[in-house]
């Protein structure tokens, strides 16, 4: 699987496809080591 | 990393979007992105099963977190700038870091953090996206 077809969560327990973070212009993600 | 929250803008006027991806449930991500208070313009996600941090090339590790004399000196520093951690919520052996991504997909900066307090500074991540823009 490519990172960009990954589904995550929002914080409303939405679908949310990577790729569509970078689709139209470029993204950064930060990937947290735990919430706190 | 909620020191992004100042120079968020920064980050939308560059061209950018800015998501940051944790490993709890929902709730925990959503308590904490209000605890936080970002931007609409930064998205708040997570990923409890943790596949986004495999493919990104993130570690997960035990001895990185517990038994890292770099992140001890790290949480030091950290504490003497009045930073105080909460309650963990999420996987606590996971660790890091950051991608800048571009359209098409192709990752132009990668940062693999190697224990607690160990992040890119924000300056890095937004010079990274605007060489990606």
């Amino acid at each position: 699987m490519e990172l960009a077809d990954l589904i995550v969560k929002d914080t409303e327990a939405r679908d949310v496809r990577l790729g569509d973070l970078w689709r139209d212009r470029p993204a950064v993600l930060v990937f947290l080591r735990h919430y706190g | 990393m909620a020191e992004l929250r100042p120079r968020a803008d920064e980050f939308a006027k560059a061209g950018g979007k800015v998501a940051v991806i944790g490993n709890g449930w929902p709730a925990m991500a959503k308590s904490w992105a209000e605890h936080v208070g970002f931007p609409p313009s930064v998205a708040v996600l997570t990923d409890p099963s943790r596949k986004a941090y495999d493919l990104a090339g993130m570690k997960r590790s035990v001895a990185l977190t517990l038994f890292n004399p770099f992140a001890l000196v790290r949480w030091g520093l950290a504490h003497l700038h009045g930073f105080r951690q909460g309650k963990t919520a999420g996987d606590a052996w996971q660790q890091g870091g950051a991608l800048v991504v571009q359209p098409g997909g192709k990752v132009t900066f990668r940062y693999v953090s190697l224990g607690p307090g160990d992040h890119p500074r924000p300056a890095a991540l937004l010079a990274a996206l605007k060489r990606a823009a």
